[in-house]
C-alpha cells in the first residue's frame, strides 16, 4: 500500500523548465533526488560551483523552483559566457510549502518541504477488550 | 533506471594536443571495478606558470576524498555517500549515483610533483599544479 510509486506521486518534477528571468546563458537542470521521511520530502540537487548568493528557492502551493547562477564562470577564453542551474517541480497537496527549508553544502543544495499534518503517516491505535 | 551508472564520454576542448596528459581511468592495483566506479568528468587548464584539473564532485566532503601522486600518476579517489536525515529517509527518486569513484591521471614532465595543492569548495575540485621553475619561459638579456 505504501509503494515508493505511490508515494512519488506526490512530488511530481517537471524535467524540462527553466525560463530563469534575465537567463541569456546556458541553463543545466541539475539531476536530482528525492527522499522522503514520515514529516518532509528532500529534494537533493547536484549544483556544483553554484554562486551562494545567487541561490533561490521557491515553493508556492503548485511548485517548487530552484536556481542558481554558476560562480567562477565570468570569463573563458575571453568570451563572457554565464551558467545557471534551474529546475521546476510541481507540487501537489500535502505539503506545507509555506515552512519549506534549504542548505547547501558541498555543491548539493538539499530543499526540504515538510508534509501537512494531513498527509504525515499516523498510526492508528487498535481498541478491544 | 537512473541509478545505473552511465560512462561518461571524457572529452577534453583540448584532448592531449600538446601530449600533457593522458587518461589512464584503470588505477593500478586497485579493487574499483571499471563498471562500479562512477564518472568523474574534469576539465584541463594551463595557464603561463602551472596548470589546473577542475573536476565536479558534489556531493563529495573532504573527509571522503583522496588525492595521491605516485611518480607521475596522479589519482582522485572517494566514495560519494547516498541519504539523507539519516536512515529514515527512503529514497523515491534517483538521479544521483551514488557510490566509489577512481581517476588517475599522468602529469606533465614539467609539473613540479611536489607542490600540488588541491581545495574542494561547493563540489568542484579544483587541482594546482605549478610548472618548474627550469620550464618558465625566460628572458635572455642580450649584451
Amino acid at each position: 500500500m505504501d509503494s515508493p510509486k505511490d508515494r512519488a506521486l506526490v512530488v511530481r518534477h517537471v524535467h524540462a523548465l527553466a525560463r530563469v528571468e534575465d537567463s541569456g546563458g546556458e541553463t543545466i537542470a541539475p539531476a536530482v533526488s528525492i527522499y522522503e521521511t514520515d514529516e518532509a520530502f528532500l529534494v537533493a540537487a547536484d549544483m556544483p560551483g553554484a554562486d551562494r548568493g545567487s541561490i533561490r528557492v521557491r515553493a508556492d502551493a503548485a511548485s517548487l523552483t530552484i536556481s542558481a547562477a554558476v560562480s567562477g564562470d565570468g570569463t573563458d577564453g575571453g568570451r563572457e559566457h554565464r551558467r545557471l542551474y534551474a529546475r521546476q517541480f510541481v507540487l501537489t497537496s500535502g505539503i506545507e510549502h509555506g515552512s519549506t527549508t534549504a542548505e547547501f553544502a558541498n555543491g548539493v543544495l538539499t530543499v526540504r518541504l515538510p508534509k501537512t499534518a494531513d498527509s504525515r503517516r499516523r498510526e492508528i491505535p487498535v481498541r478491544g477488550d | 533506471m537512473f541509478l545505473k551508472v552511465v560512462r561518461h564520454p571524457y572529452e577534453y576542448s583540448s584532448p592531449d594536443a600538446l601530449g600533457l596528459l593522458s587518461d589512464l581511468f584503470a588505477e593500478p592495483g586497485s579493487s574499483v571495478g571499471r563498471d562500479q566506479a562512477l564518472p568523474i568528468p574534469i576539465d584541463v587548464k594551463e595557464q603561463n606558470d602551472h596548470y589546473e584539473v577542475v573536476a565536479q564532485l558534489p556531493g563529495v566532503s573532504r573527509e571522503d576524498l583522496r588525492i595521491s601522486i605516485e611518480g607521475r600518476t596522479l589519482t582522485i579517489k572517494g566514495e560519494r555517500k547516498g541519504g539523507a536525515n539519516g536512515d529514515s529517509a527512503k529514497l523515491i527518486h534517483s538521479e544521483i549515483p551514488t557510490g566509489v569513484f577512481a581517476r588517475s591521471l599522468v602529469v606533465p614532465k614539467d609539473v613540479e610533483a611536489g607542490k600540488l595543492e588541491a581545495r574542494l569548495t561547493d563540489g568542484i575540485l579544483r587541482l594546482t599544479m605549478p610548472k618548474s621553475e627550469q620550464s618558465l619561459p625566460r628572458e635572455i638579456t642580450i649584451r
